[in-house]
């Protein structure tokens, strides 16, 4: 699949910006700060209706406005499907499809599907555990929409949950057993939420991490990568957990974590208090592995990513690949294996503050920028 | 931003369900611009239903008398109660006429964050409607969403021991919505449907 065209309004610095692609490579060149991350951030946005560098929507529109829309034109197979998001803070976006409103926003996450890598990826290996389940969380999604669905449902009971947790701690007698009865049934469908997304992740890890090892390997012979799920529900997590399996040690970490959840007023266990650790040849990455170690694994887990999704039968063709300010950082190697991947990649968006940091045989199409906007093509 | 008495017409428009600022401005505007007699007529009302309309003693439905058009029609079925969040989810199932027994309102559901417990909902007078043992059937069918199946939970885990029967809409509701919104055949089948839940 390929965007034909891209229009972003009030979208962070761009107020109004048009553009017409073509399948290949597109760069966007110009000096820091004049909006080129912002064009490629709406292109993943577009996709999977978060950005890779904010987790709210207000720094994404324009600090003059009050809503940001971005509209595409996608081609799969020769049929253009246009979608639109318009972006708010507050609530929900409103996305058409085919310029039809739709109601379930998830649904949209179907359309497109976009692979970003960016210097913020870095984050998953050296940043705290929240990013490595945002990232396992993303690429969940990504494979099966159903995904976003559970997510939010969890961060909803989550949130009701923790206020529960916060005013039972003040309470007592008749009063604090009748938030712990509430608290009862809002756990009973927590687990089942919980369960089904630490189901999922199990599984993406599985797929992923002969993936990563794969191409981390293709740069560095013999090292060895692992990936291992750390739960905050169990001491040690055996193989092949079934999902009742799993809804049981739920159900009995929670029991054990009560007295001290009613004291701090806060879900102490369950997928939100997860880790994932990334080890290089036993290793941790995190405080062990070098800048271009972090580099390199950073890397192959963007290949693995678009490897899978390009393996997925849920995604009908190959996704997009953006290329975010990265291939300054990367050694001729390493940008020679990224070369591999773009040449057999239907569309790939690249940033870069000069032509000298991109590899000479990228050839496609240029866009620059100057004073923050589009002076030519 | 408009000042003084647009600004505040404005504000508290803005304040109403479902409208946003942007829609806020524009009815604003059709007020300055409509027939004074209409303006009028839609104040009065405003007045006249905030005065006269109240609650049941029985369901807590909305009414103008003390018993509802529902509590006090003889041919409803006293054996069934459905308990609903709002009154108009009463509507709504009126409108699939799938139903013949009465309701009961439970003024909304469980939800912490918004500083809702349960003893915020009208359950002890659920509980009480039901003493006497001629109810023997509770339908429970708060929305299909977080708060509402955690509502019907808590609900369910009372009722049982009270030896009454107790059923839940069956599925094909669009999930996460509002009952409200659901329309007239699919909810009409959601209550045929029901299950007993043991
Ligand atoms: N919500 C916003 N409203 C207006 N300008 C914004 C907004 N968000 C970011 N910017 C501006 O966008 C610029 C950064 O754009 P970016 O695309 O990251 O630059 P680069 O070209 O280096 O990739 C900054 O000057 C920043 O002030
Ligand atoms: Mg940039
Ligand atoms: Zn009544």
């Amino acid at each position: 699949m390929y965007l034909e065209k891209l229009s972003l309004r009030n979208f962070r610095s761009h107020q109004s910006l048009d553009l017409s692609f073509i399948p290949g490579v597109i760069c966007f060149l110009g000096n820091n700060g004049q909006g080129k991350t912002n064009i490629v951030e709406a292109i993943g946005y577009l996709a999977n209706q978060e950005s890779h560098r904010v987790s709210t929507n207000l720094p994404l529109i324009n600090k003059e406005a009050k809503s940001a829309t971005i509209t595409a034109n996608i081609n799969q197979e020769d049929a253009t499907t246009q979608i639109e998001i318009e972006i708010t803070t507050g609530k929900s976006n409103n996305i058409s499809i085919n310029k039809n409103p739709i109601t379930k926003n998830k649904e949209a996450l179907h359309i497109l599907s976009v692979v970003t890598f960016a210097p913020e990826d870095l984050e998953i290996l050296k940043g705290d555990p929240s990013a490595r389940r945002a990232f396992i969380d993303t690429i969940s999604t990504q494979l099966n929409p159903r995904v976003a669905g559970i997510r939010s449902d969890l961060d909803r009971v989550l949130k009701q949950r923790n206020s529960l947790l916060k005013s039972a701690a003040m309470l007592n007698g008749k009063a604090q057993q009748t938030a712990i009865s509430t608290l009862s049934v809002f756990d009973e469908r927590w687990v089942e939420l919980a369960a089904e997304l630490i189901e999922v992740r199990l599984l993406v890890l599985t797929q992923l991490e002969p993936i990563i090892a794969k191409h981390y390997q293709e740069i560095a012979p013999k090292n060895q990568i692992t990936l291992k799920y750390q739960p905050s529900w169990i001491d040690v997590l055996p193989p092949n957990l079934t999902k009742l399996e799993i809804i049981n040690a739920l159900n009995l970490s929670i029991l054990d974590v009560r007295t001290e959840e009613l004291n701090r007023g806060v879900s102490l266990t369950g997928p939100h208090r997860d880790e994932i650790g990334f080890y290089l040849n036993e290793l941790p990455v995190k405080g062990y592995a070098s800048h271009g170690e972090t580099w390199s694994l950073a890397l192959s887990i963007k290949l693995a990513n678009l490897t899978l999704l390009k393996e997925s039968v849920n995604t009908k063709s190959a996704p997009i690949l953006v290329l975010d300010d990265v291939f300054a950082e990367l050694d001729d190697q390493r940008r020679e294996q990224l070369m591999q991947t773009v040449a057999q990649t239907e569309q790939t968006f690249i940033t870069a503050a000069a032509q000298v940091d991109l590899p000479s045989n990228l050839g496609g199409k240029i866009f620059r920028l100057d004073n923050g906007v589009v002076v030519g093509g | 931003m408009y000042e003084g008495v647009i600004g505040s017409l404005i504000e508290r428009l803005g304040k109403l369900p479902g409208i946003g600022p942007k829609s806020a401005q524009r009815i604003a505007f059709w007020i300055l611009e409509a027939e004074k007699q209409d303006i009028d007529d839609l104040a009065n009302s405003i007045v006249e239903a905030k005065q006269k309309i109240r609650f049941c003693n029985v369901c807590f439905n909305v009414s103008e008398e003390d018993l509802c058009r529902i509590c006090r029609d003889p041919r409803r079925d006293l054996k069934i109660i459905c308990a609903v969040e709002e009154s108009k989810d009463v509507i709504a199932i009126e409108r699939t006429r799938e139903f013949k027994g009465r309701y009961h309102v439970l003024g909304g559901a469980i939800s912490p964050i918004d500083g809702v417990g349960p003893d915020d909902l009208r359950i002890k007078e659920l509980l009480k409607r039901l003493a006497d043992g001629v109810v023997v059937e509770v339908i429970v069918a708060t929305d299909p969403n977080l708060e509402g199946e955690a509502t019907a939970t808590y609900l369910t885990r009372l009722l049982l021991p009270m030896g009454v029967s107790v059923s839940r809409l069956a599925s094909g509701l669009p999930v996460g919505g509002d009952l409200e919104y659901a329309d007239e055949v699919t909810l009409g089948r959601a209550f045929e449907g029901r299950r007993r839940i043991q």
